[in-house]
């Protein structure tokens, strides 16, 4: 209850209200255009935080990284761009929303989402903090293994022209994880002699080529069409009855969220996508609707990365283990300004964290105020003529690419991957499981190699994990179950097809 | 575009001066001509682009320009390297000189070696500690008798990097019977996984494993320095132990050799003020560091030479040689 | 693609085409993994770094084939919903010219000249005649990227 005291106090600031205002305006700016995150933003402003008093100083950060979360969707939405990495499964939905003249409602329901998820986030974080943080200490490369075996296995199940092409995409995702530097031999792979790939090709770069360069090229076939979007359409918020269709969805995903926020390492993307697969898989009512415009396909990714944010401080913070790049770096500046991160810290400065707490409330009420107000604004980008929005949105896709690590290298893999995505996309290889198989097939190379030393060459020591053990017989569920539903469906459509060849 | 506006503009002020001076080779007065660029090999938010920033904030103003950072990753610092390689040697790019850059010239990947720049200054010494579970060993000795008799797990980053070397120095130094390099991608996993016993050991910074050895989930088993640290009066040298070697995260800011000597004179002085100000000790002490991390042209150069010798040794293994 | 009635057995190319194209490429990719560097004696510890694309590729492949499969037994039903598969545009192919281009003028002329050389490129490429509507759009398109880029990020562009 005391805990709850202290962020009012911070709150009731206006010095921090005015931080809050300011910082989550700059983050949201910042996260939504493509390429730019919160670990560049945190990096830049490092040297200022730093002179801050502490309390502020951490706070703008966890400010600025929960804005530049939500930033991301803003894009993905509008221009099937995403901001940040965690926003690309925001694209599956809230692009064919924004198509269809709803951009306005797609955006509400992404702002409403974020900032529930958000603020849930939190919330479990200010109460069970030192209790979650043990959560962490479970995790290996066993666990991490099972976990991302876990998320592929859900090509099984979402949409997508066939499971075949679902699965094939995953294999090229995973086999587009191995390019570069192999972790446990530092041996090239893929690199062709060239030392920009020795890091392997960043994530950042293929999804903006993917999504927004296959876009551009899509709308080139299509510009001559006249588009009739009817301002008073687009511009409309969610009704009362979208919000009751998607709190389900947006608890489950928060749970998830949150969860997957604590384990060290992981963050925002991953959240994301498991929330968003899982609805698809749970979600009976709408299903076929998914990748078509259903709110609960913005609602569920949106409101598990954002409740990460507020999961990935927990180790953070509790155990001085960082969830993730954005973290790392508030860490970073922590220690500098001489905190200790660690248990101790809830005992020792219980101001610290009420401002921290405090600033990720504000900052997620404050997103929520301004995603509301700026949905009717921001909306009427999708009312300009296709053939002035496009080139400058590629144009701003080329910025972020080449921004990222000022690589000109960068921007010809996002162009490459423009094309290629063009074409995966016409041939029916949707952008889902080639993203998934992106962003969970390092984990699973990685994690199984460092078992495979940890264990001694044993791996079926990863199945005498108790946690890990569960995760892959949920993953054989997950993999099985859609088959089998199939093959049933198959044999009583072939049985119903012999009845009606009988009455013929 | 607009940067090379910005040169445009200086360019201006300054030939106002001197209109002929634009072919004739940069002076310790016409020094900075416009931003300086400073490049590292880690990402941007990484280990080594945040020391760049911290080190060079105040020279920004003591030089009267600004720094622009870039990030050029790939091939440990190959591309960092190639890219300097084709500047101009008159001090307008600067670039990190660590472990890293020297294994990247030994390797000769690149066309620069260790001749071809000048070490110009040393921002942070930060030393490697002994890790292990709290409660696992009694000391340091019970340790290396272990390590000498059992296969030991270590833990680390980075395979074939400099943090594999260390870790193989390491190995040397106690006459480990059998070491498994496990690489993991951050130091937080590192912790984590010792402390659940998945590995044994890992050679640690300060601030990576302090939260943890304060919450007594893990503790160090000793510093790999000459000298105690300040911040952690008990633990014991390797040199006091019996593990002779002395191990730490060096990170400084090097020049192309060739640079107008009046030039290096200057960027020298500004660095050192800039390095010894609130802002950057402030920075050294989140890692446990002190100013004596500082030092300049003479004391790195001679490191930077004969860390370049210790790996060189057990880097013969690494690189297949 | 054409389903010719007088064929005896409907095939959707199509897919074929694809599967056959996949298998090649994993096929490639595979001898691809025989030209990576031997590992040194003391790192050759665990799984070799062949083994795992290795295996992905061979995943790879067998879906390819069994898809190709697939493309040759078709049911009646998927032999009526096939459709004829249209040529891609040429616009598809003259956009990601103009994009190459664009991505190849970036370091040679700088960016802003190359933006201001792109915008109306694929605008009139892409049917737009209204001039004043392009310039102050694009106008105002190039003094955000200005200030965000240049001068609030800083970010070094070419």
């Amino acid at each position: 209850m005391e805990a709850f005291f202290l962020v009012l106090q911070f709150l009731a600031d206006p010095y921090h209200l005015a931080i809050i205002a300011g910082g989550t305006l700059v983050g949201l700016i910042v996260g939504a255009l493509p390429g730019l995150g919160s670990v560049i933003l945190i990096a830049l402003m490092l040297p200022f935080v730093v002179r801050m008093d502490p309390t502020t100083g951490i706070a703008l950060c966890a400010i600025v990284y929960c804005a530049t979360t939500y930033g991301g969707s803003i894009t993905a939405i509008l221009i099937n761009t995403p901001g940040t990495p965690a926003a690309a499964m925001t694209t599956f939905d809230g692009f064919p929303l924004a198509q269809k003249g709803e951009a306005g409602r797609a955006l509400g329901i992404a702002t409403f989402s974020s900032a529930i998820g958000g603020i849930l986030g939190i919330l479990v974080m200010i109460v069970a903090t030192p209790l979650l943080a043990q959560v962490a200490y479970q995790f290996g490369p066993a666990e991490f293994f099972a976990l991302a075996v876990f998320g592929m296995s859900m090509l099984a199940s979402i949409s997508g022209a066939s499971m075949t092409k679902n699965f094939i995409g995953g294999a090229f995702g995973i086999l587009l994880a191995t390019v570069g530097t192999d972790l446990t031999t530092g041996v090239q792979r893929f690199t062709f002699g060239q030392p920009d790939l020795y890091e392997g090709v960043a994530v950042v770069q293929i999804m903006i080529g993917i999504f927004a360069g296959g876009e551009l090229l899509r709308q080139a076939t299509q510009a001559h069409l006249k588009r009739r979007l009817i301002a008073a359409g687009v511009t409309k918020l969610p009704s009362r009855e979208d919000f009751r269709r998607i709190w389900k969805t947006v608890l489950r995903s928060t749970g998830i969220g949150t969860f997957i926020g604590i384990l060290p390492a992981e963050g925002g993307k991953v959240a994301a996508m498991i929330a968003y697969n899982e609805e698809q898989r749970w979600n009976k009512k709408r299903r076929g609707q998914f990748g078509k415009g259903a709110i609960e396909g913005v609602a569920a990714p949106e409101a598990a990365n954002n409740a990460a944010t507020g999961g990935t401080m927990v180790p953070t913070l509790a155990l001085g283990i960082p969830g993730g790049g954005s973290t790392a770096i508030i860490l970073t500046a922590m220690l500098i300004l001489g905190l200790r991160p660690g248990p101790q810290l809830f005992v020792e400065q219980p101001n610290l964290l009420a401002g921290i707490f405090g600033a990720m409330l504000g900052a997620n009420i404050c997103f929520l105020v301004y995603g509301m107000v700026g949905a009717k604004f921001f909306s009427r980008i999708t009312l300009v003529p296709t053939t002035i929005l496009w080139p400058c949105v590629i144009c701003l896709a080329c910025l972020g690419a080449y921004s990222f690590q000022q690589s000109m290298f960068d921007v010809g893999v996002m162009v490459f991957f423009a094309c290629l995505g063009y074409f995966l996309n016409r041939h029916g290889y949707a952008p889902a499981p080639i993203v998934m198989g992106l962003i969970l097939g390092e984990l699973i190379e990685t994690s199984l190699k460092q078992s495979y030393l940890i264990y001694d060459g044993n791996l079926f020591a990863i199945l005498q994990q108790p946690i890990a053990a569960m995760f892959l017989l949920l993953s054989m569920f997950g993999l099985c179950g859609p088959l089998i539903a199939k093959a049933i469906g198959a044999y009583r459509d072939r049985q119903a097809a012999h009845l009606r060849g009988n009455d013929e | 575009m607009f940067h090379n506006f910005r040169i445009l503009l200086t360019a201006v002020a300054i030939g106002g001066v001197s209109l002929a001076a634009i072919p004739a080779p940069a002076a310790a007065e016409e020094f900075p001509n416009g931003p300086i660029e400073v490049i590292n090999n880690s990402k941007p938010g990484g280990g080594s682009d945040i020391f760049l920033r911290f080190a060079t904030e105040q020279a920004a103003e003591i030089l009267g320009t600004s720094f622009i950072h870039q990030s050029k990753t790939g091939g440990v610092a190959t591309n960092t390297l190639n890219y300097v390689a084709d500047k101009p040697a008159n001090g307008q790019t600067l670039f990190i000189v660590n472990a890293g850059t020297a294994l990247t010239m030994m390797r000769g990947s690149v066309d620069l070696t260790k001749d071809d720049i000048v070490p110009l200054v040393r921002g942070t010494i930060d030393p490697e500690f002994i890790v292990v579970k709290a409660g696992r060993f009694t000391d340091a000795a019970e340790f290396i008798a272990y390590a000498q008799s059992n296969p030991v797990k270590q833990a680390g980053t980075k395979v074939g990097g400099n943090p594999h070397v260390s870790a193989l120095i390491m190995r040397d130094a106690i006459g480990m019977s059998d070491q498994v390099y496990v690489p993991f991608e951050k130091s937080g996993e590192i912790v984590i996984n010792i402390i659940n016993r998945n590995v044994d050991v890992a050679l640690l910074n300060y601030d990576e494993f302090i939260s943890q050895a304060n919450a007594g989930e893990v503790e160090a088993l000793a510093i790999l320095t000459p000298e105690r640290s300040a911040n952690a009066p008990d633990i014991p040298t390797g040199h006091e132990v019996g593990i002779p070697v002395d191990i730490a995260v060096v990170r400084g800011i090097g020049v192309l050799k060739g640079t107008p000597e009046p030039v290096i004179k200057k960027l020298e002085t500004a660095l050192l003020e800039s390095m010894n100000s609130d802002g950057y000790l402030e920075y050294l002490a989140g890692s446990g560091q002190d100013a004596s991390s500082i030092a300049g042209r003479e004391a790195f150069g001679a490191q930077f030479e004969a860390m370049y010798e210790g790996y060189q040794a057990v880097a013969k293994d690494l690189l297949g040689g | 693609m054409s389903t010719s009635q007088t064929h005896a057995k409907p095939i959707d190319r199509t897919l074929l085409f694809e599967s056959i194209f996949i298998m090649v490429f994993a096929t490639a990719m595979f001898a691809t993994t025989y030209t990576f560097d031997k590992v040194p004696a003391i790192l050759a510890q665990g799984i070799q770094p062949t083994v795992f694309p290795r295996a992905v590729l061979v995943v790879m492949f067998l879906l390819a084939a069994l898809q190709a499969f697939k493309a040759t037994r078709l049911t009646p039903q998927q032999v009526s919903d096939l459709k004829p598969v249209k040529a891609v545009p040429p616009i598809v192919f003259l956009t990601a010219g103009l994009l190459m281009a664009f991505a190849a003028l970036m370091p040679i002329i700088g960016t802003f000249p190359a933006i201001v050389l792109f915008l109306p490129a694929l605008a009139l490429l892409w049917g737009e005649r209204r001039g004043l509507l392009m310039s102050l759009s694009f106008l105002g398109f190039l003094g955000f990227a200005y200030v965000l880029f240049g001068l609030i990020m800083n970010v070094p562009l070419p």
